[in-house]
């Protein structure tokens, strides 16, 4: 009798939970249900303010164009993002139409998530760079995923700090221009510093400056190293004469604020006048100053006699539609819409940088909606970017954290410029060979 | 005796300091909420020259489709039933595993044990593709659900410890006094165990309000998001942030979780559980 008293009780109250539970929500994420011709897409994205609501704007107007398809926004912050869309694309619960990161198609491209792009009919190709489709959307001689604007390595300058501090800015910055412009603004005023980089910038530095020097990537494909230890003396040489005469903040300082750079207090009260950066942190590094204070951008820093310039452009972020999807016609025209009609494009104008696809960014230069330095940015990088990419070894994490271990120990003093190299590349070759075994 | 008041007041000023150190973050959330990018970030002083007043507004006003009010409520649709199941759950079945003599009780308690060991990454994958399969994503029930079936081991081996700490005679007592063994829980067990019951309230309040990262994985829709999502819904590294909104919504997200705490403050020293023996 008590017994049952208590399975009894138990029961009743499991099962109240359960149906309480059941009725809390309902509907489920179904995508692409039909209802007398009525066609809904789910576009997923992540960007800010701007970005949402510009693209809402869009998606709003989309509706006039194709009356019969519903676009079902799901937008939110960076944070999260790509966990979640990886966590979709394994249950093939992923929207229609993804916005995706260029770092992380290789891991993705792995298995068939994604519509073939290059056979649909609604999507016009003609008006991207060909090139900046083989280099950034074929995968596994597949066209996956196209750009949705394009990015540049670019000098970010303060403009009025950099007048007042009395530093050029309508000159080409070279390695010694540079060097000698930041030891004479340290000298004048030891609080001041002509550039702002964290480790991150320093190692992209080091390899530019390798680059530029040599012609070829530092770590090959074919797990060898595209420097000599005299290269690397003489990279490593440069940055720690330019962090002893205070050219760059110092790094300890700097790399308090790895990833949020805009963060960063001698940035925000105008005591260092330059950063070197994608083309995209523009609006975030711009956004801590007050209005009358013009930033503009300018080449990266090449060397004189460079063997190449180093200058890399990268889409901002890719579209891809997925392989699952139940009407990949509709998700095709929309993209297209998306990527490449005037409306779309004066609406959108720079939330996604400037458009990739020509006829785009005409549309949105023409409606004013482009930020003019991040124009200039992407115009230079786009003129002075040679075929060179990285190749996935020389992002491999593995292999950078070894970079990243050598350039921390000189820019930090802790060893000199030939420790540095010779570490370096003993380091380097070790772990090559290590993964060359592992193929 | 005459060097008391002194003494006195020597310590109130050193709690008084230590406790302006312990809060000064929350001071500095509060104030940073009126400032402008440039002085949250520029200056490390509290104060600012130039205060902005309409971030409370355009903050609550959201992003695009959806504010923070759709975000507030769909917060408490979440949390409410997850809170109360949770509970609900935990003490039922917590008084089993600390009363009763079941076969595979020890077996089953293990198990139960291991799963707090369990890291969530492990069983992320495969709780997404079970709730995929059942169709509840980009709903609540991933969250309701399984806290109406005692999934918390933590607050289960929470309960079961407190319950441990009362004495049996009280059961045997109301056993003879005519209890069968479920009203021995509802009248005499659980009064006593307010304190912990608040404690798993509490615990679990503020760990699903402020839970960002199963909300993010099971919920797609932006009608649907709770607060820590729509925190979060602006940031990004190529955009300019508005932080004046973001702390002041933060201000906003942590207050229901600060006053509750102070309003369930005194269950926690309340109840001492052996009194019951006194007599």
């Amino acid at each position: 009798m008590r017994k049952q008293w208590w399975t009894g009780s138990l029961a009743v109250v499991m099962s109240a939970a359960l149906i309480a539970g059941c009725s809390g929500g309902n509907g489920t994420a179904g995508s692409g249900e039909d209802n007398g011709g009525q066609v809904t897409l789910r576009f997923s994205w992540w960007g800010g303010d701007g970005r949402h609501q510009q693209t809402l704007e869009a998606i709003e107007a989309y509706k006039q164009v194709a009356p019969n398809v519903r676009i079902e926004p799901e937008y939110q912050g960076f944070d999260g993002y790509e966990q979640k869309v990886k966590t979709q694309l394994a249950s093939s619960t992923s929207a229609d139409i993804m916005q995706l990161d260029v770092p992380w198609m290789e891991d993705l491209t792995q298995s068939d998530f994604f519509l073939d792009l290059s056979d649909q009919s609604e999507l016009s190709l003609d008006e991207f760079d060909a090139d900046f489709l083989t280099n950034f959307s074929t995968y596994n001689d597949k066209l996956v995923a196209l750009p949705s604007g394009v990015n540049a390595y670019a000098l970010v300058i303060n403009k009025t700090a950099a007048d007042a501090l009395g530093v050029p800015t309508d000159i080409e910055w070279d390695w010694e221009t540079i060097y000698e412009e930041g030891k004479k603004l340290h000298e004048r005023d030891s609080s001041k510093h002509l550039l702002l980089a964290d480790h991150g910038v320093l190692m992209q530095d080091f390899n530019k400056f390798l680059m530029q020097r040599t012609g070829e990537q530092w770590v090959q494909e074919d797990y060898t190293l595209g420097f000599t230890q005299e290269d690397a003396v003489a990279a490593l040489t440069w940055l720690d004469e330019a962090m002893r005469a205070g050219v760059y903040q110092p790094l300890g300082e700097a790399d308090l604020f790895y990833g949020k750079t805009e963060q960063n207090p001698k940035w925000i009260n105008q005591e260092i006048a330059m950063i070197s950066a994608m083309s995209s942190t523009l609006l975030p590094l711009r956004s801590v100053f007050p209005e009358d204070v013009e930033v503009i951008t300018a080449l990266p820093v090449i060397a004189k006699d460079a063997k190449d310039t180093a200058v890399q452009v990268r889409p901002s972020q890719l579209y891809a539609i997925s392989a699952k999807s139940q009407h990949p016609e509709e998700a095709a025209a929309f993209l297209n819409w998306l990527l490449h009609d005037a409306e779309a494009a004066a609406i959108l104008g720079d939330v996604r940088s400037v458009p990739a696809s020509s006829a785009a960014q005409q549309a949105a230069v023409d409606a004013g909606k482009i930020d003019p330095a991040i124009a200039r940015a992407v115009e230079m990088g786009l003129a002075n970017a040679t075929g060179l990419l990285d190749n996935a070894l020389s992002t491999n994490s593995e292999v950078t954290s070894i970079l990243q271990d050598s350039i921390e120990k000189v820019a930090f003093g802790r060893a000199t410029p030939e420790q540095g190299a010779t570490e370096l590349i003993a380091a380097l070759e070790r772990k090559l060979s290590d993964l060359q075994a592992r193929q | 005796m005459r060097s008391e008041p002194r003494n006195k007041w020597l310590s109130y000023l050193l709690l008084i300091l230590f406790g302006l150190v312990m809060i000064y973050p929350l001071i500095w959330l509060f104030v940073s909420s009126f400032k402008t990018n440039q002085d949250i970030f520029g200056s490390s002083r509290l104060f600012a020259d130039t205060y902005v007043w309409d971030s409370y507004k355009l903050g609550w006003q959201g992003t695009g489709l959806y504010g923070f009010d759709t975000f507030f409520k769909n917060t408490l649709i979440l949390v409410i039933p997850v809170v109360i199941f949770t509970i609900v759950s935990s003490v039922i079945v917590a008084y089993g595993f600390a009363r009763f003599n079941f076969p595979l009780k020890t077996l089953l308690f293990s198990l139960m044990m291991a799963t707090l060991m369990l890291p969530d990454a492990t069983i992320l994958i495969p709780r997404y593709i079970l709730f995929n399969e059942l169709g509840w994503l980009d709903t609540y029930l991933p969250f309701i659900v399984p806290a109406a079936f005692a999934t918390s081991a933590f607050f289960i081996y929470l309960m079961i410890q407190f319950y441990r700490g009362l004495p049996r005679d009280l059961d045997e007592s109301a056993t003879i006094d005519g209890c069968n063994s479920f009203t021995i829980l509802t009248r005499v067990l659980l009064p006593l165990c307010k304190p912990a019951i608040f404690s798993v309230g509490l615990f679990q309040f503020m760990w699903t309000w402020n839970d960002f990262f199963n909300s993010i994985i099971y919920i797609s829709s932006v009608s649907k998001f709770t607060v820590s999502l729509g925190l979060r819904l602006s940031l990004d590294a190529s955009s300019a942030v508005s932080w004046n909104q973001v702390l002041a919504m933060s201000v906003v997200a942590v207050l229901p979780c600060i006053l509750l705490f102070f309003l369930a403050q005194k269950y926690f020293v309340e109840g001492i559980s052996t009194t019951g023996l006194k007599g």
